[in-house]
């Protein structure tokens, strides 16, 4: 059985190719597993086993960045085609700024699981985690950032499938369930996908079982050596911790740049 | 060495943030729930007392539940030794990294 990770990489504003590499290189550090990466451009680096060039196509979204005070481009689209572009039986999918700091995932990779990902976040200043919820229906968010999947195995064939189907109609799907179609979020096609191909059920057998870890835009984050600092503010005071051996989900990527010198 | 007035603010900056503990502990504890997830047999394991108890009260070949309510067929000797295994190990690290983030200031 082959095991590999799959990382995406469109370049705008944002070096997301140079965010990859630093991913690939913890990937390779934690879980000692091959990384892929889908790109548009090729990237002059050693760390990547496989590269696959793709069209970027021409969708794009525009999100703004509170870290950077901006509105930035942001290439998101035909992250289902995901199943078809790993070379590897069993697939880690993981977004360009979740950096890795241990190997809990390597359990889920050799679990007979043929779909994984996160329901429950926490954010890092907040005491408990929860599930965030989408739409006038409420209905419960799956997080696309990291995706455990069995590309052999059925289910995992059709949620891909409805992936992409809410993605090609996703005007239709954010009118269904009452969210807005202004911004494409792979979170939101992935939890309907899930959510259908589970036959409207919750899909408990899908869940990474700890909560994804998030470090929001407006937090500030250094790492040094292998501790990373986070400094918030809390009712007006200033406050900090370090995390060491858990895996983290910088959506600051201001900090990331910074960090890696991008 | 002369300091400047932008490095004394950068200090009092620094001497103003306060270590979280309470913070630090609750995504510590989160850490080490993680590391507790094994796999055995093609099931999915979560080291705890509980599981631990359960296979020490099983003799041979049992069938159990597995984190996704899946029933796996497993040697309970076999289980019993790995969910003590990453239990302990775990445990003791996690004693180690509490210890450390105690000590910041």
């Amino acid at each position: 059985m082959t095991i590999g990770a799959l990382v995406f990489a469109f370049d705008s504003e944002i070096l997301y190719s140079k965010l990859a590499i630093e991913c690939a290189s913890r990937i390779k550090k934690h879980l000692d597993i091959p990384v892929t990466l889908v790109t548009d451009t090729p990237v002059d680096a050693d760390v990547f086993d496989k590269q696959v060039t793709v069209e970027r196509g021409n969708d794009t979204n525009r999100r703004f960045f509170i870290d950077r005070d901006a509105s930035t481009t942001w290439f998101n689209f035909g992250r289902y085609r995901a199943m078809e572009l790993s070379p590897y039986k069993r697939t880690l999918l993981v977004d360009s700024d979740y950096m890795l700091n241990n190997n809990a995932i390597l359990p889920l990779l050799n679990s007979r699981q043929p779909f994984l990902c996160h329901r429950q976040v926490q954010s890092i200043n907040h005491a408990k985690p929860r599930i965030e919820k989408f739409g006038i229906k409420n209905t419960h968010m799956w997080w696309a950032t990291v995706v455990v999947f069995d590309k052999t195995n059925r289910f995992t064939q059709d949620v891909f499938a409805v992936w992409q189907m809410v993605e090609e109609n996703y005007k239709h799907y954010a009118d269904l369930f009452g969210f807005s179609s202004k911004q494409f979020r792979n979170d939101y096609a992935l939890s309907i996908a899930l959510l259908l191909c589970n036959g409207n059920l919750h899909p408990t057998q899908c869940e990474i079982p700890w909560p994804l870890l998030n470090v929001d835009t407006d937090i500030e984050v250094s790492n040094i050596s292998d501790t990373w600092w986070i400094d918030y503010t809390d009712k007006n005071k200033k406050k900090k911790i370090s995390v060491r051996n858990h895996d983290l989900h910088i959506m600051c990527k201001s900090y990331l740049e910074k960090l890696y010198g991008i | 060495m002369l300091i400047n007035s932008m490095q004394t603010n950068q200090l009092s900056k620094n001497i103003k943030t306060r270590f979280d503990h309470q913070q630090a502990r609750v995504i510590l504890r989160e850490t080490y729930q993680a590391k507790m997830i094994f796999t055995h047999n093609g099931g999915m394991w979560q080291a705890s007392p509980e599981l631990i108890l359960l296979c020490s009260v099983c003799d041979g070949t049992v069938v159990l539940e597995d984190y996704y309510n899946t029933p796996i067929s497993v040697d309970s000797n076999e289980l019993c030794t790995l969910a003590k295994q990453r239990w302990q190990e775990q445990m003791n690290a996690w004693q180690v990294e509490y210890e450390e983030i105690s000590k910041n200031r």
